[in-house]
């Protein structure tokens, strides 16, 4: 009955935060995701790849440097921490909220990349059949482009809130490490195995790994076009 | 009536830039875009339906201005009604059969709209296939469907780019026919574009022959590859044998002309052409007739006498190629190339009418 006092004697806290951040940041990734994937597969604009770099560039720049830059830009110094006090009344930095920012940074670079090639993936003819067909150009996105990229755009978002559950580095940096507030799972066992509680780290990771592997399985999944 | 007047300049990664430049108008009924692939047919079609916008020209169906460069006029894609069959049918993967049809039709209430798309089903025979996606169809089948989503809408003008281009030959005639149907019922103007002269001759009532984003000849497709006034026409005309000859005299008495082809000597008709002149002339394969034994009393003025060379059997007929000095090709039926029992090395006798050579623009 080891198993079950263990679970028993667990904060729950960090893995129901991680869920409900994960979740969210997945949210805000999907529809930022699929505006900017789609423009990135269909349209031509000045300064494209100047998007599509700073898009990416989460994907290759060390977590904390990310954070830093983050910390910088929304903190209470700065003009945009600032607004953001003015408007709502509290700190920007060090909240939930920054956990979710974070979490969506760190998801956000993914998303684009595989929702765009799924766009790209799309038949132009299919898409100009439609306009043909009267539609206009919302119409043949919801119809035609969507539906036709669905699955690719479901593994993605899988694949995303995987990433924003496993993010460490940018939370840390601009959430912090405030337990029963800020601290999620991925911080937690950090935060455990520094103070030395070991079988809560153990507990956690296993959580959170068992999360990865039907996280993983399902995109797979999806993928193949099973479900 | 369509008339268009575009012009539109893509420029190409090998740095060598493709100016689309054409001036046409077309009633209603078939008019069959001719040309080699690259010519600029589908761009036409791209550019009437609204999918590219030209650099400038005008383009009007009857008195309603799809684009006006002068007046700054660009109708939006979806308010054309322009009725448009994709080469490669872009039906909706993801729709069933009677979804696609019905899919222009969002304007309607629900009803309405399965009860007109249904009804189109009917109309082309697949309204069994209602509820089957496109990958569980047959080709046909599928160019069926393309067209029904097509004229559902009843669009104001139809434009087919190379619609029957992957089928074979069977259902390609029964297509043909349903598009004549088609044709008388709609009176709008089609615009059909394909590579094939079979196409030409058996759907159109115009065609218009493309030549690197110009039209070199319209007219009536059997007076154009009937008699092509160019070589470039010709050649895409599929006539089998141009030849570069030579005037060595004139009869001005008879009204023809000898001529020498290298090797190879024939009356054809007088041109204002010099002696001594070069010029090329036309043969089509169909005008020329093969005998087994030298053919005696007989109009044809060109006798010539050869060994075949090569023969090679397409669909229907057999082309059979002869060295009479000068390799020219003739056109039988199977069962004409069984009956002479014709095989290579054989001599044969061709006999060609003065009147089948035709005499093309040394220009062209």
């Amino acid at each position: 009955m080891l198993i079950l006092d263990l679970l028993k004697n667990i904060d729950w806290f960090p893995i129901r935060l991680s869920l409900q951040v994960s979740l969210i940041a997945t949210g805000v990734a999907l529809a930022i995701g699929v505006v900017v994937a789609w423009l990135l597969a269909r349209k031509r604009f000045w300064g494209k790849e100047w998007v599509d770099a700073a898009v990416t560039l989460p994907l290759v720049l060390p977590p904390t440097v990310l954070g830093y830059y983050l910390l910088v830009t929304l903190g209470s110094r700065s003009p945009i921490g600032r607004a953001f006090e003015d408007l709502f009344g509290f700190r920007l930095t060090f909240t939930v909220t920054a956990a979710v920012i974070a979490a969506t940074i760190h998801a956000l670079p993914l998303m684009i990349k595989s929702v765009r090639a799924a766009f790209e993936d799309v038949d132009p003819s299919l898409e100009n059949a439609a306009r043909t067909l009267g539609s206009s150009e919302l119409r043949v996105f919801f119809t035609i482009t969507v539906p036709l990229a669905k699955r690719a755009i479901l593994a993605a978002a899988a694949l995303a809130f995987a990433r924003a559950l496993g993010d460490f580095g940018v939370t840390i940096m601009i959430a912090g490490n405030i337990p029963q507030k800020t601290q999620t799972a991925a911080v937690a066992i950090y935060d455990a195995v520094q103070a030395g509680r070991d079988e809560e780290a153990a507990v956690l990771a296993v959580i959170i790994s068992i999360f990865s592997v039907i996280i993983l399985y399902t995109t797979n999944r999806i993928g193949k076009g099973r479900w | 009536m369509l008339s268009v007047q575009i012009v539109k300049t893509y420029n190409q990664s090998s740095g060598k830039s493709f100016v689309l430049d054409v001036d046409f108008q077309v009633p209603a009924g078939i008019t069959v875009l001719f040309g080699a692939s690259g010519s600029g047919k589908s761009t036409t079609l791209h550019l009437v339906a609204g999918l590219v916008e030209p650099e400038r020209g005008r383009i009007a169906v009857g008195n309603d201005l799809f684009f006006d460069s002068s007046s700054k006029i660009n109708l939006p894609i979806k308010e054309r009604r322009v009725g448009y069959v994709f080469q490669q049918l872009a039906l909706f993967p993801h729709l069933n059969v009677i979804n696609n049809v019905a899919y222009g039709l969002h304007k309607l209430s629900k009803g309405e709209r399965l009860q007109r798309a249904s009804a189109m089903l009917e109309a082309f025979a697949i309204k069994h296939l209602a509820e089957r996606r496109p990958n569980e169809i047959s080709g046909g089948e599928a160019q069926r469907v393309a067209l029904a989503r097509a004229l559902v809408t009843r669009p104001r003008l139809l434009l087919l780019d190379e619609p029957l281009s992957a089928l074979d030959a069977i259902i390609k005639q029964s297509l043909i026919a349903d598009l004549k149907r088609l044709n008388n019922e709609l009176n709008i103007p089609i615009l059909y574009v394909t590579h094939d002269r079979a196409e030409v001759i058996t759907l159109g009532e115009r065609v218009l022959v493309y030549s690197d984003g110009k039209i070199i000849a319209q007219g009536q497709p059997m007076d154009i590859f009937g008699a092509p006034a160019a070589s470039s026409v010709a050649r895409l005309a599929g006539v089998e044998n141009i030849l570069q000859g030579r005037v060595k005299a004139r009869h001005t008495e008879r009204g023809t002309m000898t001529c020498d082809f290298g090797g190879l000597e024939m009356e054809i008709p007088l041109t204002n052409a010099a002696a001594g002149e070069t010029l090329t002339v036309a043969i089509r394969a169909g005008d020329i007739l093969l005998a087994a034994e030298e053919p005696r009393r007989i109009s044809a003025r060109n006798i010539l006498a050869g060994n075949i060379t090569k023969i090679e059997e397409q669909d229907f007929r057999v082309l059979i190629e002869v060295d009479c000095g000068v390799a020219l090709r003739a056109m039988l039926t199977h069962e004409a190339r069984t009956e002479l029992d014709l095989k290579i090395g054989r001599q044969v006798w061709l006999a060609i009418k003065t009147h089948a050579c035709f005499i093309l623009d040394s220009t062209g």
